[in-house]
């Protein structure tokens, strides 16, 4: 039953509490209940490594995939997909991934995202990891390397059920 | 001795063999690698260059994804190169030009068999 709202000023004051952040991590992981399997965001620049990930990833993983070539491209397809897990490549041509992974990790809590890279820096990584990010795959892409984020993944979420 | 220049073991496990796929990815790799050397050769300036860096970045990239490793290699020392003089940026340019026209006749004839 609808209530009348009897003291307004509380009822702004509530809504000055709940962070846009927030709202934006239920948007993203309604949408991911909604789905049946998972999606896959790839964010690759060069289109050979990109088609090359994309062709495994349906075929041997049977994924919805997404791809973007460049930072906006990744940060509208993440909004609009909601992806469960992200491939993302750091040196991107218009935004930095280590950007992007920010971004990401500031208005969805539950994200999922893997950088990757073809130069291998430690500083690279440590910051990564401490922004948010689940692991870091050395290019080029190989079979071994996707599997283990696909699993983590997938155990992950097996335990967010529980 | 081709398997020096290009090696297709994890391309073909990552697609499982089919040759049609392969074929198409060999020539999406020739396409984006001609970009890259012409932009190369169109940004041989001295001193700090970020296109000439993006360029060498990404045909890294492409090239040790598709199993050609002397020519990854030597992109990537044409990255690590983008603060350096014209002389230094041609001279690598040349190499990686003649690895490529190596890599480049390989991949024409699987994508042409």
């Amino acid at each position: 039953m609808v209530q009348p709202i009897k003291n307004f000023d509380e009822l702004i004051k509530s809504l000055d509490d709940v962070k846009p952040e927030a709202v934006l991590s239920e948007y993203f992981r309604l949408k991911r209940t909604e789905r049946n399997g998972i999606c896959i965001l790839v964010v690759e620049d060069q289109a050979m490594p990109r088609q090359l990930i994309l062709e495994a990833l349906r075929s041997k993983w049977n994924c919805e995939c997404v791809a973007a070539k460049n930072g906006l491209d990744a940060i509208k397809a993440y909004a609009r997909e909601a992806p469960n897990l992200v491939f993302l490549d750091i040196v991107l041509p218009d935004i930095d991934g280590i950007d992007i992974l920010a971004k990401i990790s500031d208005i969805d809590k539950n994200s999922f995202v893997v950088m990757t890279t073809a130069n291998t820096s430690s500083d690279d990584v440590k910051r990564c990891l401490q922004l948010g990010a689940k692991g870091y795959i050395a290019k080029p892409f190989t079979k071994m390397k996707i599997e283990q984020y696909i699993n983590v993944y997938l155990e992950k979420a097996k335990g967010d059920q529980k | 001795m081709l398997e020096q220049h290009v090696d297709l073991t994890n391309i073909r496990d990552m697609i499982d063999g089919d040759k049609e796929l392969e074929k198409s990815l060999l020539a999406t790799f020739i396409e984006g690698a001609d970009e890259n050397i012409v932009a190369l050769e169109n940004n041989i300036k001295d001193g700090e260059d970020p296109v000439w860096k993006l360029n060498a970045h990404s045909l890294k990239g492409s090239a040790r994804s598709c199993g050609a490793n002397i020519l990854g290699e030597l992109s990537s020392k044409a990255q690590d190169s983008f603060t350096d003089s014209a002389l230094v940026k041609t001279a690598l340019l040349e190499q990686i030009k003649a690895e490529y026209a190596i890599v480049k006749e390989f991949l024409m004839n699987i994508i042409n068999s």
